[in-house]
């Protein structure tokens, strides 16, 4: 999976936005935390959710459960908005 | 869910992309993002200035103020070839403050982005004369083009 070309992502002062350009159906904007900048990073180049959740164990100190969880719950919404191309 | 206008006032600031080609070269539809900050109460702006303001029903455009009258302003797209009249204060819901080319975090008192300022300003009318022409010379080449 990789972030779709149709949105834009910047990062500042520790907070991520998602930006949809005007070809993406959605018109919203995503704003999030460290660890949504650090899923949607990895998203920038092909990647799989179990290979974003062992970089992300990395990174930070959580049990992976709780990594895996967290994971799931940003792609859901990614996907949810299509920024996500499987 | 939240509108643009509603987004800015809430959050103070809003960074976002824009459609078409109305900014160019500044701002490439896809590829660039920019930041403005929400109009503080009786803000006035100067010629230079891009602001965002909304166009009923609901569009909401981003162009630069080329005058400033007594009761309203005069804006124009750096790449568009007709001035917008009557934007009144009230229409305006912020300023660009920066704009983000390539990744890259671009702030509009950086000299650089001043000088493209001054040069888009102090050429516009040579800018849309020869638009207007390379338009026409486009028409023509078509028509004859097309008698084959």
């Amino acid at each position: 999976m990789k972030l779709n070309k149709d949105f834009i992502l910047h990062v500042s002062g520790g907070e991520a936005v998602l930006v949809p350009t005007g070809n993406a159906k959605f018109s919203g904007i995503v704003r999030g935390n460290k660890t949504l900048g650090a899923v949607l990073e990895l998203l920038k180049e092909e990647t799989t959710e179990e290979q974003i959740v062992t970089a992300m164990k990395t990174r930070f100190d959580a049990p992976e459960e709780i990594i895996a969880r967290d994971v799931k719950k940003a792609l859901d919404g990614l996907r949810k908005i299509g920024a996500v191309d499987e | 869910m939240t509108n643009i206008a509603e987004y800015l006032a809430e959050q103070g600031t809003l960074t976002y992309s824009n459609v078409g080609t109305s900014m160019l070269p500044l701002l490439r539809q896809g590829r660039d993002l920019f930041t403005v900050r929400a109009k503080t109460p009786g803000e006035r702006f100067e010629v230079g200035d891009v602001v965002l303001y909304k166009r009923p029903p609901d569009r909401y455009i981003l162009h630069r103020i080329v005058e400033v009258l007594p009761d309203e302003y005069v804006l124009l797209g750096d790449n568009c070839l007709g001035r917008e009249t009557g934007i009144r204060d009230e229409d305006i819901l912020g300023v660009m403050t920066g704009y983000i080319r390539d990744g890259v975090e671009h702030s509009v008192t950086e000299k650089a982005y001043r000088d493209y300022t001054a040069r888009i300003l102090r050429t516009e009318k040579s800018r849309i004369a020869g638009k207007k022409l390379m338009r026409k010379i486009k028409r023509i080449v078509k028509r004859m083009v097309g008698r084959g």
